[in-house]
Order: C-alpha cells, then sequence, then structure tokens
C-alpha cells in the first residue's frame, strides 16, 4: 500500500465534484463543466514511457504495433504508442491498467512525471492553441491521429491530434511538467471565448472510446 | 445623420442607428459605418491637420493610405478613420490642431514653407552648438503625429498563429478565385483582406458583368462561395505587415463590433503565397491637391454605393481610367451634378462611356486634367489645363474627384526578393521574377478586363496548389494560354501631374513633401528614390508606398529628365501599415517554470524569483540577506528545494563514450554506488557546466547539471556525437524528477529517520544510493557537499517531490530542520569556495583560470573530449585572468557585485561578495590578472558613485570556512 499522495503540476480553477484515489493520485472524475462543448482535462498521472532501441518500427506493444513512421500514432485498447524518431518510441497507457510486454533490446525509461498531461477536446481545440502555439494543428475533416512535437509557449511539448468526422477532436497535450500551469493558465485563458471548461477524467474516457 | 442614398450594394443599415461623439459632441452613425463616413454623413469635412504645415485634410480614400484621416479615437492617437469601424460609444478628436480643425493656430506653419525645406533640421541649429539642446527639445516638441496617452490605453490584444498550405493576400476576384482553385482539392486556405468585405472593385460597381450580373452581385457570390468553404478561412479587416523567408507572413488584424479582440497580431505559415492586391489609384498631383473636399474617385463612388452618401453637390472630375468615367456616369444617375470631367488621356477611352457621358450632358475635356485647387478650407474652384498648360478653364464645385490613373499594390512584393520592370502596355511596373511558392494575380499583374482578372486568380491559386505536391499541369496550360495577350489596357497613363511650379503639390500627405521639395533634394545630389526618400522623408510616414509611393519615383524621373524605364519603386519595411505597439505585444502568456515544491514552499513564506525559466525561492521570511537560514545550516540542518536542477538518464552501450568525450574526467573507471564530480567544457576549454555522473549498473547512466544548462544538454551531446554511429540514448529528467538538498551538521540523522536502509558507515561511504523512503518513496540519494559537509540530494519522481519534502520536514523536527533559499545558497557555496557557473564564470575563462584543473584527467586517450585541446594549448598562457578568493582588510565593508579591481588601471573585478555571519568577515571571489592571483597579495576594489573610494582586501586560497 503506497503511503503517499502523488501530486498532479495541474491546477484548475474549479474544484472536482468527484474524485478517486488511484495508485497514489487524486484523479478528478468529473467536474461541473463536464458537458461543456468544448473541455480541457488533466491526465497527468496517465502513464507515459519512453522507448529506446534500433529497429523499434513494427515492433508489437501489447495491442498495439510500433508505427513505421515518425509522427504516426497507433491507438488501439486504449494504448496509444507513437515512432517519435528512429529508435525512440512512445507510450501513452490512455485506458485503464493492462499488461503489456517489451519488444526484446528495448531501454524502456517512465516518463509519466516529465509530461503535465491534458486533453483538450472539442471542435474548437486547433482554434485555441492557434492562440498560443505556434504548431500546425488546424485539420481538415477527416480521420486522423497525428503526433506533432514543438514548442508551446517556448516549453517543449508533445501533442497527440486524435479527430474523426463523426466525433468530435482532441488534442492530448504533454507539456514539460513544470511548465504545465502556466501552459494550463493561458489555455483557459484562450479558450475563454469558446466556452472552454474543465472536466473530470470521465469525459475523456467516454470521449476515448469513441475513437478506438 | 442616418439618411442614406438606397442602392442594391450597400453595406451599411440604416436602420441600425450608433452613437459616438466627436470633439465631445454627441454624434451618429449607422452599423457598418467607419467612423470616417460616419463623420462625412455629419458633415465633418476637416478630419485632421497636417504633420508639418498644418494643412487641412479630409477625406481622401478610403483604404487609409494616407495620414488624412488619422485621428485620436478612443484616446488612441493615430488611427485610420476611414479603416475603423465605428462602434457604440467611441470618443473621436481631431489630432494635430492646436484650437479647431477649423481654425487650427499652428495654420501659421503652412506660410513659412518656405523656411522649412527637406533637411532644414539638418543645416539649422547646429549653431552655436550650445543651442542645440534647446532646439532639439523644441524640434521633438512640434514633431510627431498624434500625442501618446502615457498611461498606456486598454485594450485586448492576442496572437494567432496560422498554418496553411496557401495564403492568399487580397479577398477581391482575383483572390477569392485562387482560393476556391486551392481549396476545391482540399487544401488548406488562409485569405487576408484589409477591408470589411470582400469582392475587392466588384462590391461597388452596379454595371452589368460579363456573367450577366451585376458587377457586386457576382462579388458577393463568389465571397459567400468562399466564406461557406470549410478549406477556406476568411480574415478580414486584417492588414498584411510583411512578408519573410520561408513564407512566413505577419499581419495584424482589427476586431470587429462583438469580437472578444481589439487587435490581433497574426503569424501565418504558409506553403505557397498568392498576392492579389490588385491596384490602386495613382493620385494626381496639382497645387492645394490635399484640400478637404479632394478625393479618389474609388472614395466617392464607395461613399455612394457602399455608404450611401452623396460626396458632395456639384463635383468636378480628373481622371484616367475607364473605371473613373463608369464612376462619374453612375454618381451622375445617383443625383451627384457633374460639372465636367477632364481625363488626361487625349486617346483610348471606351466609347460607350464617352456616349454615356454625352447622353447626360456632361462634358468630357481628353487630355486634360486639374491643375490647382482653389479654396482655403474646401474645394470652391478648380483649375483645369490641357496637358501642355496652354489652356486653362476655371469650374466652380464643392468636390474634385481626383486621379492619375492606376498602379498595382506592390506594398507584400516588394518585401521580397522580385524583380520589376516597367510594362509599356499597361505603364505599370509588373513583377516579372518571383520568388519561389510566391505567386501574384489579378489587376496587380496589369489584368483590366473581369474575366482575365478571375482566371489569373485561378492560375495563380493551382500553381499555389501545384507546390503542394499536386499534378496540375493539364490545368494549368490552358488557363496560361487562354490569358496570352487578353491585356486590354486602351491607353495607359502615366502622367500624374500638370506643368506648373508645385510648391504645393503634394507628393507625400504624411510629411508634406511637395514636387517643390523633390526638385531641391534632387539638386542636392539625392537622386535616387531611397536617398530621395530618406532626405525628403516622403514614403517615411505612416503610409510608405501608399500614396507617396505611386509617385515619388515618377517625380524624380522628370525632375532628372530619366526615361520612366529607369524607374525603381522605394523599398517598404514591416509594418506596412502602422500597428499599435499592444498589438505586437499580444497577449504576452509568460511561460514560467515551477517546481513541485512551489505550493508548500509558498506556505512557509518563501520569496519568489525567476531564475531562468524558473520560479525560485530567495529567501524564506521578511530577511532578505537569509542570516538565519545560513546560520540553521550551519548549527542544525536545512532542506532546500533543487528541482531545477539538470537530471538526465543516459543509455545505451555507447553511453560512457559519450560521457568521455563531454566530461573532462575519466568516467571508465565509475561503478555502481560511486559518484563524480566533473565539469564540462566548450571548445575554447572554458567551463560550461559541471555536475555529478553516477553509473546505476551496465551502461545506464544518471548524471546532473546546473539548472541554467539544463535545457541545452541534450543538444550538446547530439552536436557533438552527430558523427559517430554511437548507441545511445538520453532522457531529459529535470521535470520528471523533483530534488531536496538536505544541509547540515544533522542531515544524516534526519535522514536515517525517513530512509528505509541502515544510514550506518557502509551506507554513508557511497555517494549514490537508490533505495525507498519508509513511506514508499522510491529516490535517489547523491551525497553532496556543495553547501556543508553533511550535504544530500534526494532525488524523487516529481509528484512524489511533495511527500519527500514532508517527509524530512516531519524527521528534522527534533533537530531544528528549516528550510532556506538561493541567497543563503550563495553564501554557503561562497563560505567553502564553490563558484557558480555564470556568476563566477564567463566566456573566456578556462577549467584552468578557475582553478578546477584537478577535474581534467590528462592520461584520458582516445575520446577527443570536448575542450581538451585548448585546455592544452591555453594552460601556460601568462596573461590569463584568474579566479581567486578574497577577504576584506575590513570585515564590515562588502563591496558591490561587479566592483572593479585596480591599481593605476583596471585588473579585474569582482564576481560574488557576501558577508559571512559565521566569519563576521566579508568575503568574495574575483577574476583577476595573473600577477595577482597569488596568495596573500593586496588588492584595490574600487567603489564608484557619490563617495568614490578603494577598499583593501587580500587574496586568500582555499575555502573560507
Amino acid at each position: 500500500m503506497q503511503g503517499y499522495k502523488k501530486q498532479s503540476p495541474i491546477r484548475f480553477p474549479d474544484s472536482p465534484l468527484k474524485t478517486e484515489r488511484r495508485q497514489g493520485w487524486e484523479v478528478a472524475l468529473t467536474y461541473a463543466g463536464d458537458d461543456a462543448s468544448l473541455v480541457i482535462i488533466d491526465l497527468s498521472h496517465i502513464t507515459k514511457w519512453e522507448l529506446y532501441g534500433r529497429g523499434l518500427e513494427g515492433q508489437q506493444v501489447g495491442p498495439a504495433a510500433i508505427p513505421h513512421i515518425a509522427g504516426q500514432v497507433n491507438l488501439s485498447a486504449g494504448l496509444a504508442v507513437c515512432l517519435c524518431r528512429p529508435s525512440v518510441a512512445l507510450i501513452w497507457q490512455l485506458a485503464d491498467e493492462f499488461s503489456w510486454t517489451l519488444p526484446v533490446g528495448v531501454k524502456l525509461t517512465e516518463i509519466t512525471d516529465n509530461y503535465a498531461l491534458v486533453a483538450l477536446i472539442g471542435a474548437d481545440g486547433p482554434r485555441v492553441m492557434e492562440k498560443i502555439a505556434d504548431l500546425d494543428l488546424f485539420l481538415p475533416a477527416e480521420q486522423t491521429v497525428r503526433f506533432v512535437q514543438g514548442p508551446i509557449l517556448d516549453g517543449a511539448s508533445q501533442v497527440m491530434i486524435l479527430s474523426s468526422p463523426d466525433s468530435s477532436t482532441g488534442l492530448l497535450l504533454a507539456v514539460c511538467r513544470g511548465a504545465g500551469q502556466s501552459i494550463v493558465d493561458a489555455i483557459l485563458d484562450a479558450g475563454g471565448e469558446f466556452g472552454l471548461q474543465p472536466a473530470g477524467e470521465q469525459v475523456f474516457k467516454t470521449w476515448l472510446r469513441g475513437q478506438v | 445623420m442616418n439618411d442614406r442614398l438606397p442602392g442594391p450594394a450597400l453595406r451599411v443599415n440604416p436602420e441600425k442607428t450608433i452613437h459616438f461623439s466627436y470633439r465631445g459632441r454627441p454624434m451618429q452613425g449607422v452599423a457598418g459605418d467607419t467612423v470616417a463616413t460616419a463623420l462625412y454623413a455629419s458633415g465633418v469635412r476637416i478630419f485632421s491637420r497636417s504633420f508639418k504645415y498644418h494643412r487641412a485634410r479630409g477625406l481622401y480614400s478610403l483604404d487609409g493610405q494616407s495620414s488624412t484621416c488619422m485621428m485620436e479615437i478612443d484616446g488612441i492617437p493615430n488611427i485610420k478613420a476611414e479603416i475603423t469601424s465605428l462602434r457604440e460609444g467611441m470618443a473621436v478628436r481631431p489630432q494635430n490642431v492646436l484650437g479647431s480643425p477649423q481654425r487650427d493656430l499652428l495654420a501659421v506653419a503652412q506660410w513659412l514653407d518656405w523656411a522649412m525645406p527637406p533637411g532644414f533640421y539638418y543645416k539649422l541649429f547646429h549653431k552655436p552648438w550650445f543651442l542645440w539642446p534647446i532646439f532639439s527639445k523644441m524640434i521633438r516638441r512640434a514633431a510627431g503625429l498624434g500625442r501618446l496617452n502615457e498611461e498606456g490605453h486598454p485594450g485586448n490584444f492576442e496572437n494567432l498563429f496560422l498554418n496553411c498550405d496557401v495564403c492568399i493576400v487580397g479577398g477581391g476576384p482575383a483572390g477569392l478565385q485562387a482560393a476556391l482553385a486551392v481549396a476545391e482539392l482540399d487544401l488548406r486556405v488562409v485569405l487576408l483582406e484589409t477591408r470589411s468585405h470582400l469582392g475587392g472593385f466588384y462590391d461597388w460597381r452596379v454595371v452589368r458583368s460579363a456573367w450577366g450580373q451585376p458587377f457586386w452581385a457576382r462579388g458577393r457570390e463568389l465571397e459567400n462561395t468562399v466564406v461557406q468553404h470549410p478549406a477556406i478561412r476568411v480574415f478580414k479587416q486584417t492588414h498584411l505587415t510583411g512578408i519573410f523567408a520561408d513564407n512566413l507572413l505577419s499581419a495584424v488584424q482589427t476586431g470587429q463590433p462583438g469580437e472578444v479582440f481589439d487587435e490581433r497580431y497574426m503569424e501565418i505559415r504558409a506553403g505557397s503565397v498568392v498576392v492579389a492586391t490588385g491596384s490602386a489609384e495613382r493620385p494626381l498631383v496639382f497645387e492645394n491637391n490635399d484640400r478637404p473636399g479632394i478625393m479618389q474617385c474609388g472614395c466617392a463612388h464607395r461613399l455612394a454605393r457602399t455608404y450611401g452618401l452623396l460626396p458632395g453637390n456639384r463635383a468636378v472630375l480628373s481622371v484616367g481610367h475607364d473605371l473613373m468615367l463608369e464612376a462619374a456616369i453612375d454618381l451622375a444617375d445617383m443625383g451627384l451634378e457633374i460639372a465636367v470631367v477632364a481625363d488626361a488621356r487625349s486617346t483610348g477611352q471606351d466609347e460607350s462611356l464617352v456616349d454615356a457621358l454625352a447622353q447626360r450632358n456632361i462634358p468630357l475635356l481628353k487630355g486634360w486634367l486639374a491643375a490647382e485647387a482653389r479654396g482655403k478650407k474646401g474645394v470652391k474652384r478648380v483649375l483645369l489645363t490641357n496637358r501642355m498648360r496652354e489652356e486653362s478653364r476655371l469650374f466652380q464645385c464643392d468636390l474634385l474627384i481626383a486621379s492619375a490613373g492606376r498602379a498595382p499594390v506592390l506594398d507584400p512584393l516588394l518585401m521580397t526578393r522580385t524583380r520589376f520592370e516597367l510594362d509599356r502596355q499597361t505603364g505599370f511596373m509588373l513583377p516579372v521574377q518571383l520568388p519561389s511558392r510566391l505567386y501574384a494575380a489579378g489587376r496587380m499583374l496589369g489584368w483590366d478586363d473581369a474575366q482575365a482578372i478571375e482566371d489569373s486568380g485561378r492560375l495563380a491559386g493551382l500553381k499555389a496548389a501545384a507546390d503542394c505536391g499536386f499534378a496540375l499541369s493539364d490545368f494549368i496550360k490552358p488557363l496560361e494560354k487562354s490569358l496570352q495577350g487578353r491585356f486590354q489596357f486602351r491607353a495607359r497613363q502615366m502622367m500624374s501631374r500638370a506643368p506648373g511650379p508645385g510648391h504645393k503639390s503634394f507628393i507625400c500627405f504624411d510629411e508634406d513633401v511637395s514636387v517643390a521639395d523633390i526638385h531641391r533634394v534632387v539638386a542636392e545630389g539625392f537622386d535616387s528614390v531611397e536617398l530621395c526618400k530618406r532626405y525628403s522623408t516622403a514614403g517615411m510616414g505612416p503610409s510608405q508606398s501608399g500614396i507617396p509611393g505611386q509617385n515619388l519615383p515618377l517625380a524624380l524621373a522628370e525632375c532628372r529628365g530619366h526615361t520612366l524605364e529607369s524607374l525603381r519603386p522605394a523599398k517598404v519595411r514591416s509594418p506596412l501599415r502602422p500597428t499599435l505597439l499592444g498589438t505586437l505585444a499580444g497577449k504576452h502568456y509568460q511561460l514560467v517554470k515551477q517546481t513541485p515544491l512551489r505550493k508548500i514552499q509558498q506556505q512557509l513564506g518563501a520569496s519568489f524569483v525567476r531564475a531562468g525559466q524558473w520560479e525560485r525561492v530567495q529567501y524564506f521570511g521578511n530577511d532578505p540577506t537569509a542570516r538565519e537560514e545560513i546560520a540553521n545550516v550551519h548549527a542544525n540542518v536545512g532542506l532546500m528545494d533543487v528541482s531545477t536542477l539538470g537530471k538526465f538518464r543516459i543509455v545505451g552501450k555507447d553511453a560512457l563514450a559519450v560521457l568521455q568525450r563531454m566530461y573532462v574526467s575519466d568516467l571508465s573507471r565509475l561503478i555502481p554506488g560511486q559518484l563524480k564530480y566533473s565539469a564540462m567544457c566548450n571548445e575554447d576549454g572554458c567551463l560550461i557546466d559541471d555536475g555529478m555522473i553516477t553509473c546505476r549498473g551496465g551502461d545506464d547512466y544518471y548524471f546532473t547539471t546546473t539548472s541554467a544548462r539544463a535545457r541545452d544538454t541534450m543538444e550538446w551531446f547530439g552536436y557533438h556525437s552527430r558523427f559517430e554511429d554511437w548507441d545511445y540514448h538520453i532522457v531529459n529528467l529535470t521535470d520528471g524528477w523533483g530534488a531536496v538538498s538536505l544541509a547540515g551538521p544533522a542531515a544524516r540523522q534526519v535522514l536515517s529517520r525517513v530512509v528505509k536502509d541502515d544510514v550506518g558507515n557502509d551506507f554513508y561511504s557511497k555517494g549514490y544510493v537508490e533505495t525507498q523512503l519508509k513511506n514508499g518513496i522510491a529516490v535517489r540519494l547523491l551525497r553532496v557537499g556543495f553547501v556543508a559537509d553533511q550535504g544530500w540530494e534526494i532525488h524523487a519522481p516529481a509528484s512524489a517531490t511533495a511527500a519527500v519534502w514532508n517527509a524530512l520536514w516531519d524527521a528534522g523536527q527534533d533537530f531544528g530542520i528549516q528550510p532556506f533559499g538561493l541567497e543563503a545558497q550563495n553564501v554557503l557555496r561562497l563560505e567553502r569556495g564553490h563558484i557558480i557557473i555564470g556568476e563566477d564564470t564567463e566566456l573566456r575563462t578556462t577549467l584552468l583560470d578557475l582553478g578546477l584543473g584537478f577535474l581534467w584527467d590528462r592520461n584520458k586517450k582516445g575520446f577527443k573530449t570536448v575542450g581538451v585541446a585548448a585546455l592544452h594549448q591555453t594552460e601556460n598562457q601568462p596573461d590569463r585572468m584568474k579566479l581567486i578568493g578574497f577577504k576584506m582588510n575590513d570585515p564590515s565593508q562588502t563591496p558591490p557585485g561587479g566592483a572593479i579591481i585596480v591599481d593605476t588601471q583596471v585588473r579585474g573585478y569582482v564576481t560574488s561578495v557576501r558577508y559571512s555571519q559565521a566569519l563576521k568577515q566579508s568575503i568574495g571571489l574575483a577574476l583577476v590578472e595573473a600577477p595577482l592571483a597569488r596568495d596573500g597579495t593586496l588588492l584595490e576594489i574600487f567603489i564608484g558613485g557619490p563617495d568614490r573610494r578603494r577598499l583593501g582586501a587580500k587574496v586568500q586560497r582555499g575555502p573560507f570556512y
């Protein structure tokens, strides 16, 4: 039994309506703004890994294979696997815990705490982001899962973009943990005109089920 | 004044009244008005006074091409009233006025023009020299446009960063067709338009187009198609301010009523760019061409058709293009009395237009143009002459519609490496060679018939789309072929002024530069466009190439007797349109990095400072000298947040080789549990970083860097191993792992209470331990003596760092644990003689200069360690600066950091200095010339300021405490 509480780098102005203690994290499940058309969700507790090894492309990690092209993402059973660049891949465990096997000869570093991870879900998500970051997130109306690396407010960031014509656009923003609060404050400010509200993890899980 | 003429092309809603004030008096406009059109509707004719001579100025264009309508709006000066949408409650005031616009006391300046020729301030006021400061202040006070509100002004300014496949500049028919051609291929388009609506010169024309519908209807049809297209993003009221390398464009958008921003700065990264900025009217230059009541043809026509305002009662037109004849006919049909139309072209007019004028009994004088406007504060009479001024006739009127013809709007292309040539057929300066991925379209290329304009837009759009990887030659070639030979210019018109002295014939309204001024400037030898522009200041005002840019090259060529082929347009610079500084600053979101311990430390009364991107604790409580914090570390135990330290994992079979290249020490003998302090140098042997390195087992290493260096480390490693096929991976854990420094005599006791292991001698003999705290947190312990003999850094995952701090805090209560910040750390490390990189080092100090040569392992071979070659070269140089420690002779005296060390000349400077309570002595570090670095050398430290003096100090080797 873990005897300490893990802390998220993100604090929203609103308090959650319902929380759950999970592996030391106080996970916010619901907020008053869960029904808003554009929501931001703190997912910093989601486990993230960085894989290093030569010939990673195509190797199976649990239900998903590592993509062959840098910037591509394979999303399967709540596991997002992305090839960042040759020999480096990322794993974001978006859904509940399940076991997965590591490819042979691969070095693994847990980077959960390296990033503050937030989801920005809603059609206007890219509109909010283009007010604060020079990243190409504006998507044509087609099924897309993409991975973009670049600065958000001068902070190193990783963005996973998931959108489809049938469900609203979702951006998963992993920003360096120290800058997390600054960037979230900026997103909340920039998203004011679009009615951006904090929401709980349940909104994310519902949305994710529509993606996979 | 809400009575507007009816019409199909209106862009105002006369049913919706908007209230505003002018000079404190309440006025009304209607929805869709600009400030200028609302004022014009209310009878205001003098909008401002000019910059230099305070001449009355009125509405001239509706596109903000000069400063004539610059006004103070809501307390902000220099706002162009003709392109500013009217909002409820706006407060509008004239500017550059002492008194009222009608009776400006400074208008006397217009009679002193003989005393203020171009460059007069370069020649006058310099003698006698002691009077220059007085004149300088007077000139500065008199010059300038408007007056800034020193308290700033409220407003919501935002940034917008856009990415697209093709950016279209200009929302006229060519731009709209270009946008549609690109968007049909599902490419992303960003379209920028300066006006508040699309359609360009179609928008107000009621004559029928080749498509059977009136031009305005054709324009609205195209506008609706574009606006509704999902792949096209339209930004209206958006002014391009620059085009830069790799198709980076900057623009400024003015917020419309109901939008959340007042202005926003935009940066657009485009794969390709289509410039379709159309053509503008070339101003006609004649005596008193700046009088209120004189306006461009498009201005008058748009006032009537777009805003429902008849621009005057009786008008004289002096024009040079068929569009202007069309405007004369339309304005006459709307009820404007046209006294006469003078056309500077002797031949080449569209005969159907000539017939239409005749049917309305409007006299047409071919080969005639305006030579002089008469009337002091408005036009009362106009003198027309033929081209050689052999004949002249005087006409009474209250409105002079004057335009020399048309010319392409080249501003965006002038910022690029486009090559221009004068086209004989059109008389236009046309782009003949454009940079790659940049295209021009529409009237700016000389196309004059609507079908050709739209086709050229479509062609440019297809070419831009082809750059994005589409094979479109089957569509491009037929369009190119159909456009060949389709110029429909009936007669080019290059004459821009009637012969005459030109004393009050203004080329540049912004800067009050007349034709006569240009002649003077050329006579003084400033005979190229760029030199003439700088010396005369024509085109140096807010309009840049707007009004002055059209005629300055022509006037210069005429003055020098050069051919028109010698013309070159003047350069323009960003921002192409005046922009508020607040807009350039934008929202200015600040990225401030917070450590995982920020909240805890805040509760303990921390004072934070910015250290790079991080927010760090300077001290706790109210004492900036942190004496209690320091004393507590000496006597008991202190706790400091050092989470900002760079923390890295490097792993892989070649990880050691990489480390050996970067660090000056030999790390090959590093075994698990051992911690080594070492340093990194740059290629010059200068110290850039220091930190701890440990081996976690096998080919897995963990190392720390200074906080400042954390961001650059991965790039540094990559750069210096770029030619090696090394198998290694480096992970930056700086944000992912927090760190706490536990320092002081009781550190061991505190540690023993929180870690699971027995903190016995075996444990203590190690430099690096991976273990768990009793509450289950996995930690990495590094034994570090930076601020105390007994010191540990406890590294833990960032989410658990607060729990680590709390555990240590609770365990340390019996030992007097207290937090300490940067100030205490600075004194404590100084007492121990430790340096801080960046504070006690500079770009030219090598490892050896700093006394850290012991870190350099000279026996390490084969790794090409960065900086080692330079260390060999410089180690015996006699004239290098050396870092020394010093104590003040008078223990109570503490010189300021940066104070210089002198004898008969400057010999060095103090890098760090503090008063040490423990030593009862001021101590410091300094960089001095090598001969002064010997132990015991007496130094003199110069103190500047009101009580200049020298303080004595003595060099002392080794730690002070």
